[in-house]
């Protein structure tokens, strides 16, 4: 079936926009095309999953969006804002306040202690440190590991460093978490943890959550399904038609 | 498509000092082995660059306090050559060109010879580039010296460059020497080459007044002293006597500085106890009484400093015509020590000390200085670097999470620049502490005596500053470049 973009936006309010991305790569003669024009809306609220086999241009896309990195051609507005426009100190005040990332190696800061970096974001922002060390014990508390916070990332298994790193990314109240393979590092059971972590999040405080997986239980949770090959949107699909469609076929899993 | 909107960053917190201050102390305090090595590698850039360069200022202050005492110890000796002892052409030209700037000096040269003071004064100046000359030669490798002027030497260097042949051919192998520079330019060689023969006459011819006036001086001397030995009638020479002598000399013109008369008694004094005992200790007769009552065959020094023992009073005084206490004899154990240890220092500051080349630093001690900067400089650039990259990921993390490029860019310097103070200070106290142990090992308590406090402030001052500059700047191009860096290109640096 095909994705039914006019229906499916009514109502509903744009966060992210990318218009026409492109992204290559340059490496000497090599010329690498990791995306090829990629337009697409994503809408408040949404649980959105990107799937796509190894090299398709997942991670590229997530660079664009999150003001990571910056398209060869081709626009990114969050929030109406147009990313090309902005400049490093807006960028980074951008970073800080409406995006979260959560990274498939966590990339804790060694050093600190688990509440040390869910409050360093905080810092950024110029939260006073009380209500920083405050806010930090809530959001560990919701990932479940208020007892641990003044463990060190290399004290904590994978499946805890996750979550921290998911409680860091919650600190400034983002209104758009990028998870880049958050459960690539986690075994089956932890994995499933995180997703369930990530699903509450979306549907109790509403965060937008873009999720880049190859983890089929993901599907089940998200909103909609994007699927991406060779640097282009292959199809989008809707979880509930989707889910009606298999279990009215079988439930078949396939690709 | 909807109009794009401005983001509005006016609410975005201003960092702190503070608080990037507590959190680099906090980044240094969990990441302290990494840090520890840092900093030692400016510790020991420092402390290198300390040793040397306190070393170097502590042997030139040695030398200069050195210099001083053995003029001061030797003085009355000068005072007694300079009036009695006839200079030949070669002395006498050192001592004019060495009172060139001792205006005192030649006012007597004048008034003794009578000739005017500015004859002598230009007399003076010609003496000294001479004096250059002969030292540029000297200084010179033996092979480059026979290239140049042959086998001459004194007087015979200028003779033989007035030849036109001989000086054209000195230009012409002078000229792929870069490093020796001529101490006058070749204008003043020339003319100096041109007015040789009137140079020389007038200079032998101040040479006999001089010497006439010496002469003179000795004879009235020997009227004086009745035929006895100046230094001798000096040691028992009573008020009126002396009062006559100084007359003799003021009459004469000559002008000898009262202190340095006042010392001269006591100096002659102290000569004579010297020689007097030194040669009874070198008398067959007393060597065996010596080897009688102590039981051992004693070698002059060990003689010497047995000296310092009550025992030995009496058999000194039975060869001595004047008679010594245990405090003289003890005085002169130490007077012979002195100025052994004066003389052995003499010959090794020399050696060391820039005191020929005028310059604070010789040309041996500006290279080691340089080569200590270049080490101290790679050592402290390569730690940063290293100290940096290898946080790109860390880098990355920060600025995913909102960090401003600026706050990137403090953090670093500051963390650098705590590190350069630490690394800094340690590496100076060390610096300090092993060039003075250095020093002390060559030249005992001299360095002690003649501490250049100021001039070591000074050099702990530009060592610590060169450890805290250089480790900022060394941190500079790192994380200026990191903190531009987009986060992405950062994380897949690692
Ligand atoms: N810095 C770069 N320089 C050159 N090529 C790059 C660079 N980054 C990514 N690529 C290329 O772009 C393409 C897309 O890479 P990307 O990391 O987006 O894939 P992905 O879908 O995230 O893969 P995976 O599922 O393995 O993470 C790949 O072919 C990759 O080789
Ligand atoms: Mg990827």
């Amino acid at each position: 079936m095909t994705f039914d973009a006019e229906a499916y936006s009514k109502g509903k309010e744009v966060l992210v926009r990318a218009h026409d991305v492109k992204k290559t790569y340059q490496r000497g003669e090599e010329i690498t095309h990791a995306l090829k024009g990629i337009s697409l809306e994503i809408y408040r609220k949404e649980y959105i999953c990107v799937m796509g086999p190894s090299g398709s241009g997942k991670s590229t896309f997530f660079n664009m969006v999150g003001g990571l990195d910056s398209p060869t051609s081709g626009r990114v507005f969050i929030d109406e804002v147009d990313m090309a426009q902005l400049n490093a100190h807006e960028l980074a005040f951008l970073r800080c306040r409406k995006i979260g990332y959560v990274f498939q190696s966590y990339n804790l800061n060694t050093v600190m202690t688990a509440l040390d970096n869910v409050t360093l974001p905080m810092i950024f922002a110029g939260v006073h440190p009380d209500d920083a060390r405050q806010r930090g014990m809530q959001l560990l508390e919701k990932v479940g590991l208020g007892e641990r916070w003044f463990h060190r990332p290399k004290e904590m298994s994978g499946g805890q460093q996750q979550r921290v790193a998911i409680a860091r990314s919650l600190a400034n109240n983002p209104s758009l978490l990028l998870c880049d393979e958050p459960t690539a590092n986690l075994d089956f059971k932890t994995g499933k943890e995180v997703h369930q972590l990530l699903y509450d999040l979306n549907k109790v405080d509403g965060v937008t959550i873009i999720c880049a997986t190859h983890d089929h239980n993901m599907l089940e949770v998200s909103d909609r399904m994007i699927w991406i090959a060779d640097g282009n949107i292959d199809r989008i699909e809707i979880s509930s038609e989707v889910e009606l469609e298999r279990s009215s076929l079988g439930e078949h899993e396939e690709f | 498509m909807v109009e794009p909107r401005v983001i509005n960053v006016q609410d975005q917190a201003k960092l702190s000092f503070q608080k990037v201050y507590s959190l680099v102390r906090s980044g240094i305090k969990h990441r302290l082995l990494r840090s520890t090595l840092t900093m030692s590698v400016i510790l020991l850039a420092v402390a290198f660059f300390m040793v040397t360069l306190s070393e170097n200022v502590i042997i030139n202050s040695v030398a200069k306090g050195v210099e001083q005492e053995i003029l001061t110890e030797r003085s009355s000796i000068y005072v007694l050559n300079h009036l009695y002892i006839k200079p030949n052409l070669t002395s006498i030209s050192v001592k004019l060109s060495k009172a060139h700037d001792n205006e005192r000096q030649l006012k007597e040269y004048a008034a003794v010879t009578g000739w005017d003071l500015e004859k002598v004064k230009e007399l003076s100046a010609e003496c000294m580039w001479e004096q250059s000359y002969y030292q540029f030669f000297n200084n010179m490798s033996v092979g480059n010296r026979k290239m140049l002027i042959g086998n001459n030497k004194g007087p015979a260097i200028f003779t033989f460059l007035q030849d036109d042949k001989n000086f054209g051919d000195f230009q012409k192998n002078l000229e792929p020497l870069r490093s020796l520079k001529l101490p006058t330019d070749e204008g003043k060689l020339q003319a100096l080459l041109n007015n040789q023969e009137t140079f020389r006459a007038s200079l032998s011819s101040f040479l006999s007044a001089w010497n006439n006036k010496i002469e003179e001086l000795d004879g009235k001397t020997q009227e004086l002293t009745k035929k006895q030995e100046l230094n001798t009638w000096l040691c028992d020479v009573d008020d009126a006597q002396m009062a006559a002598w100084e007359k003799l000399l003021a009459d004469m013109n000559f002008m000898v500085e009262e202190k340095a008369i006042k010392n001269l008694q006591s100096d002659m004094l102290k000569l004579r106890a010297r020689n007097e005992v030194t040669n009874a200790l070198l008398s067959p007769e007393l060597k065996k009484e010596w080897q009688e009552t102590f039981l051992v065959k004693e070698p002059l020094a060990e003689m010497i400093k047995r000296l310092r023992s009550e025992d030995v009073v009496e058999i000194v005084n039975k060869y001595t015509v004047h008679k010594y206490t245990h405090e003289d004899l003890t005085g002169i154990a130490d007077n012979v020590d002195y100025n052994q240890s004066l003389s052995a220092l003499e010959s090794d500051l020399l050696k060391q000390s820039s005191k020929d080349s005028g310059s604070i630093l010789s040309g041996r001690q500006t290279f080691l200085l340089i080569i200590s900067f270049i080490v101290c400089m790679v050592g402290i650039a390569n730690a940063m670097l290293m100290a940096i990259t290898e946080r790109f990921r860390e880098i990355a993390t920060m600025k995913c999470l909102g960090a401003t490029d600026s706050f990137i860019l403090i953090q670093f310097m500051m963390e650098a620049a705590i590190q350069g103070v630490a690394g800094g200070v340690l590496g100076m106290i060390i610096g300090f502490i092993l060039a003075l142990l250095k020093t002390t090992f060559s030249y005992g308590l001299y360095p002690f005596t003649y501490f250049p406090f100021v001039a070591l402030v000074v050099c702990a001052l530009v060592s610590l500053a060169i450890g805290i500059v250089l480790a900022v700047l060394a941190s500079l191009y790192p994380s200026w470049a990191a903190s531009r860096m987009a986060p992405m290109e950062a994380m897949r640096i690692e």
